[in-house]
């Protein structure tokens, strides 16, 4: 044996419960579960630890950071052996060297994904989808089942055209048949967009389809049995519903499944969730296959004053300095004495909210030292209050200081939990890789099975390590990952269940062109192993084993 | 029949940390909806009702709701 894992609490990612047993490992393949006699090469003692499959992680947009860095870090770090980039309407291939920059400008606009990362950190040395993935799979340390995006489908075939009309049928014929090059070439499936705007504020192209292209583009999936992702109208249940309908339609119509992303609450509106669940339960009781994405963490928002934000609407005095305001009139309002304290008057009954405000992201590197911490912590190291704080740092930073308020949506537990337990949910819409400098999108398994599974003991560990293994597998059609079982690719995490977690989020310059970003730390993860090797151990950190897949990808 | 009117406005996060305005509305018999509205129909709404506060929205009428969307939809 390569490995043997001893004594863990092995969840084999079936849902079956628990038990005390060895994996061992050879040739990259899981040989054996339970007992294993034989003696490994290298020996890991898992005892008091749980042992599952490595987790899947399917709403990604790693696709630009893979171009840098094969580990999607700190995705393993998390326990995620396997991601889905490409996502919304979006990836980096097939792009013709025309379209660079255009593309470049809708993963800025709607991922937000600094531009400098993509001038620095990005060699341009291909425009097919084979060729991508040939140049992703040098040195891959995660797996990558990569969906191609239906806006570069349509950047390809028809031009400046794509984000004029629909298509011709020559073109939909051309689009066809790029697609099944894709698919020949590892792509997993096609992701489209009903709600994303480029980098000028215009629709992406893919909304520019009618049905009858995107129709003619799930024939091609069939072909191949793949998986149609799109991002709905999220902010509006009865849309929602009606995408639900016609992804249904097209589900049983091609004999294809499809996933829609992301499903969430945002208002309070339980009622609403329930509506969008009913209908997919409903649709998939005809047969259909309709996947819903639900994420683990809570939604935050984010503002800074040189951009309007509707945070301050019930604040007549500061609603008017920024509604009618340009960023020297509201630089003014807050330099002029008499102004600025009639909105902290104003604002103080706001307190709480402010004192918990996080400062995310500032120019001055005077500043720098604050970034990450509370309003309230900031305000004691100044010795000034929350309000007083946000507005000085605000007009050191000419604006250009970035707060963000957690924790303010899709936060009831209860409901939350019960969203993700629910049999026809997949646990999903990480976003990882993507909104780099607003917020962190890494840790959302440590949140499932730290705060959902043991503090809050809404779902059963078997149950989550299901969701979030094997059930993603099957429903993206992920041959021979997702269980612990033999002939399966040993894609496995080790963590102890009494402390997984994500840790506190921070800023770190790791981006090319010393671009920051947003991440978390993985808590109570201990050993990742990705195609038979170790990746990842938490006292070694990463090793040179580069073990990722293309999956789907032929062989090179 | 009288339109339908808004009878309360709240703040919910949106998708990408953004923040939308949420307007209930009451229909004359008495059924309740909700709509979400991005910054640009929130500004067009507030300049319709000549409000200065959220809470200056309730009371007003539904049509001024969908005019607003309308032009937050045409800058497309």
């Amino acid at each position: 044996m390569d490995i043997v894992i001893r004594n863990g609490s092995i969840v084999d990612g079936s849902g079956r419960p628990a038990y005390i047993g060895d994996i061992g490992i050879s040739a990259g393949r899981i040989n054996q579960v339970g007992q294993v006699r034989a003696q490994g090469a290298t020996e890991i003692d898992a005892t008091g630890k749980t042992v599952s499959p490595g987790f899947i992680d399917p709403h990604t947009h790693f696709d630009a950071q893979l171009l840098w860095d094969g580990a999607a870090k700190p995705a393993i770090e998390h326990g995620v052996t396997t991601i889905v980039p490409g996502n919304c309407s979006l990836s980096l291939a097939p792009l013709k060297a025309a379209d660079r920059m255009k593309l470049v400008g809708m993963f800025n606009q709607i991922e937000e994904m600094p531009l400098v990362a993509f001038e620095q950190g990005v060699t341009w040395n291909w425009e097919t989808f084979d060729e991508f993935v040939g140049r992703i799979q040098q040195d891959l340390t995660i797996n990558v089942a990569p969906l191609v995006g239906h806006s570069v489908l349509r950047l390809w075939v028809m031009g400046q055209a794509a984000t004029e009309r629909t298509a011709t049928a020559t073109e939909t014929a051309e689009m066809q048949s790029l697609l099944r090059q894709c698919l020949d070439a590892g792509a997993i499936g096609l992701s489209t967009s009903f709600v994303d705007m480029d980098e000028k504020l215009q629709p992406v192209p893919s909304r520019y389809a009618d049905h009858a292209e995107l129709d003619a583009l799930c024939a091609v999936l069939a072909e191949y049995n793949r998986i149609l992702q799109v991002v709905h109208e999220f902010y509006d249940i009865d849309l929602t519903i009606g995408r639900i309908d016609q992804l249904a339609e097209l589900s049983l119509t091609h004999k294809i499944t499809t996933t829609l992303s992301p499903l969430f609450i945002n208002r309070g509106d339980f009622e609403g969730v329930d509506r969008v669940i009913a209908r997919i339960v409903e649709q998939n009781a005809a047969g259909a296959r309709v996947w819903p994405q639900v994420q683990t963490r809570p939604i935050d928002i984010s503002f800074c004053f040189a951009v309007p934000s509707l945070l301050f609407i019930r604040l007549r005095g500061w609603y008017r300095v920024m509604r009618f305001g340009t960023p020297a009139t509201i630089m003014a309002a807050f330099q002029d004495e008499t102004q600025r304290q009639q909105l902290v008057q104003e604002a103080t009954s706001m307190m709480p909210l402010w004192s918990t405000l996080i400062l995310r992201q500032v120019q001055t590197e005077a500043n720098q030292q604050y970034v990450g911490k509370t309003l309230a912590e900031i305000a004691e190291l100044r010795g000034t209050d929350a309000l007083n704080a946000m507005i000085d740092l605000s007009l050191e930073e000419s604006l250009d200081a970035h707060f963000i308020s957690a924790d303010m949506g899709h936060n009831d537990d209860d409901k939350v939990g019960s969203m993700l337990r629910h049999p026809h949910v997949m646990i999903g819409a990480s976003d990882g890789g993507a909104h780099i400098l607003s917020f962190s999108t890494y840790g959302d398994t440590g949140y499932l099975l730290g705060h959902f599974v043991r503090d809050k003991q809404l779902l059963s560990m078997e149950e989550a390590i299901k969701k979030i293994t094997s059930d993603t597998a099957d429903i993206w059609a992920i041959p021979d990952r997702g269980l612990l079982k033999s002939g399966y690719i040993a894609d496995i995490t080790i963590f102890d269940a009494n402390t997984i977690d994500r840790g506190p989020e921070y800023y770190v310059q790791d981006v090319p062109g010393d671009g920051h970003r947003y991440v978390r730390d993985a808590i109570g993860v201990e050993t990742v192993i990705i195609g038979g090797a170790v990746a990842y151990d938490h006292l070694q950190g990463y090793s040179d084993e580069h073990r990722g897949q293309v999956i789907g990808a032929p062989q090179r | 029949m009288n339109e339908a009117q808004i009878v309360a406005v709240r703040l919910a996060p949106a998708h990408e940390g953004d923040v939308e305005l949420i307007v209930d509305i009451r229909y004359s018999n008495g059924g309740m909806t909700q709509v979400p509205l991005d910054h640009h129909a929130t500004q067009a709404l507030f300049q319709a009702c000549a409000a200065e506060v959220a809470d200056d929205l309730i009371g007003h009428g539904w049509s001024k709701v969908r005019d607003a969307l309308q032009i937050s939809y045409s800058r497309f």
